[in-house]
């Protein structure tokens, strides 16, 4: 319970109850309509709950929230019980690939602008789908000597699908500028390669990436070989870009090749993984079009097996009768689906 | 409010109770509410106060002198009827159907797209009920239910502007132009590029 010690075993007990520590003398069945409307219009209830009801939020509704009167600020910036702090963002939007990375260059070399800056760790790229194309050593060019080691998080946004260079060349562009990122999110930005996160990001320990079609990952993981403390995976309703059986059906063999399994390569720390309805997108050549394949349930049933010590949240495609068998296998892990 | 429907409700739920034990839950008014004890064991007040009893009552069985099988008494004088009669309608159904957990931070506004749909139409709630039901599972320590409930709340703030929360919520704004633009750029840094 909130503001409670759970471990107090000893309560008084009934008919000497304690007085309500939720609401004090305007307990919830004795408040007249108006007390009941005034305590929702002015969140005039207990901090520990509404910082039960912050807990729930993402960054972008805490932000919000925060901007809708000083009791709330408050709460979230200063109440110590409050977990769920505002990291500051640093936004960037535009149109031009090359006015971007001047513009980030510009500012990591003005000692002014980078001490300000410093208060931001997480960085967020909007509309990602109207950027030009830029060469690679043009990006090389820019990024040489920047490093904005205090940036933890990158969030890439787009409404729309980016151009398929973009896709594929601005995460491992940006990767080289951020060698602390923590946190990764991709999800829906049409961003689909990560090449270059496990050399340039080790720290990484968070990977979002939903809702993403053709995703250039190695299923193995070893596209992240070098982020030696990758905790949580969240791929759900995305497709891994795939040609080839070969690795696929190691991958799902339970009988042979007992060291190879999804993630194997990155999941020494791994706490949290979901890939609900994660498919692989086969890729037939230019006269067919691409298809989607399920996992198998080979596939999810030799990871969970093999799966180190430190998972214990699972969510995929298992059919329930497997989670019941697996479960009685790993105990420790909660299987969802 | 229909106290009679929650109590056969409760009643019928008790007599398929393995373990049979009855507790009445007693609200604010004094509407006695029978649960079974499994479902009332979901409260971690409740289930502290029937600890409580039971030690001291240790040299009793569950039998009174008649042989008749002792009812336990729990008032609760913080709940009302109406809420308590959700609160047995929450611990009842996750009995059978027990609550996935909901992903933090919040994935939807939608709360059918976090949880089952019971759970879902649930909390489908006036605002003023849905406050006073956070309280209760607050008061009664029933965690699933807070969850429920405090993320319900979470999700009328996601996606949703600091005047579209207040109006939600009917919050004044007491920030001066300039608190509010001070508390936007502690927030964000924007660049045009």
């Amino acid at each position: 319970m909130l503001g409670r010690n759970n471990n107090t075993k000893k309560r008084p007990p009934p008919p000497f109850l304690p007085p309500s520590i939720i609401v004090g003398d305007d307990s919830i069945a004795g408040r007249t309509r108006r007390q009941k409307r005034a305590i929702a219009s002015k969140w005039d209830i207990q901090t520990p709950i509404i910082i039960e009801i912050i807990n729930w939020l993402d960054q972008e509704s805490l932000m919000n929230l925060s901007l809708v009167s000083r009791q709330l600020h408050s709460t979230i910036a200063n109440e110590p019980g409050n977990k769920n702090k505002i990291v500051p963002v640093f936004e960037v939007s535009g149109s031009s690939t090359r006015r971007i990375f001047q513009m980030l260059r510009n500012n990591f070399l003005n000692e002014e602008i980078k001490n300000k800056l410093q208060y931001y760790p997480r960085m967020r790229l909007n509309n990602v789908h109207m950027y030009d194309e830029i060469y690679d050593h043009e990006v090389e060019q820019m990024a040489r000597d920047v490093r904005m080691d205090w940036i933890t998080s990158l969030n890439i946004y787009s409404s729309s699908s980016p151009s398929s260079r973009i896709a594929a060349t601005i995460l491992p562009s940006l990767s080289r500028i951020l060698p602390s990122l923590r946190e990764l999110d991709i999800s829906k930005s049409g961003v689909v390669n990560i090449f270059g996160i496990s050399n340039n990001c080790p720290l990484l320990e968070k990977v979002t990436a939903d809702n993403l079609v053709d995703i250039c990952f190695t299923l193995d993981g070893s596209d992240m070989r070098f982020c030696n403390n990758v905790k949580e995976i969240y791929m759900d309703h995305s497709s891994f870009n795939h040609r080839g059986n070969i690795l696929k059906d190691k991958i799902s063999d339970s009988n042979n090749h007992h060291d190879i399994f999804m993630f194997h390569y990155c999941c020494k720390a791994l706490e949290r993984v979901s890939i609900r309805n994660m498919k692989f997108r086969i890729f037939w050549g230019d006269d067919n079009d691409d298809d989607d394949e399920d996992f198998t349930q080979n596939l999810l049933i030799k990871f969970v097996r093999n799966a180190p010590p430190t998972l214990h949240w699972f969510r995929s495609d298992l059919t329930p009768d497997n989670i019941t068998m697996l479960r009685m296998e790993r105990p420790g892990i909660e299987l969802l689906n | 409010m229909d106290v009679e429907d929650s109590k056969e409700t409760a009643a019928s739920t008790a007599d398929t109770s393995s373990s049979g034990v009855t507790i009445q839950l007693i609200s604010k008014e004094g509407d006695k509410f029978p649960v079974p004890i499994t479902v009332s064991n979901m409260s971690e007040l409740v289930k502290s106060m029937m600890d409580d009893k039971d030690d001291d009552d240790d040299d009793d069985d569950d039998e009174d002198d008649d042989g008749k099988e002792k009812i336990t008494e729990i008032p609760l004088p913080n709940v009302k009827s109406e809420v308590l009669k959700k609160v047995i309608e929450f611990c009842e159904h996750h009995l059978a159907e027990p609550m996935t957990e909901i992903e933090k931070p919040l994935k939807s506004q939608n709360m059918a797209d976090v949880v089952q749909k019971w759970y879902a139409d649930f909390v489908d709630l006036e605002q003023v009920l849905l406050f006073e039901l956070i309280l209760a599972a607050n008061y009664m320590d029933i965690k699933p239910l807070l969850d429920l409930t405090c993320a319900t709340v979470a999700s009328m703030i996601k996606g949703k502007t600091p005047d579209e929360i207040r109006a939600t919520f009917n919050i004044t704004n007491d920030f001066s132009p300039e608190e509010e633009a001070q508390v936007r750029e502690e927030n964000k840094w924007c660049e045009e590029a």
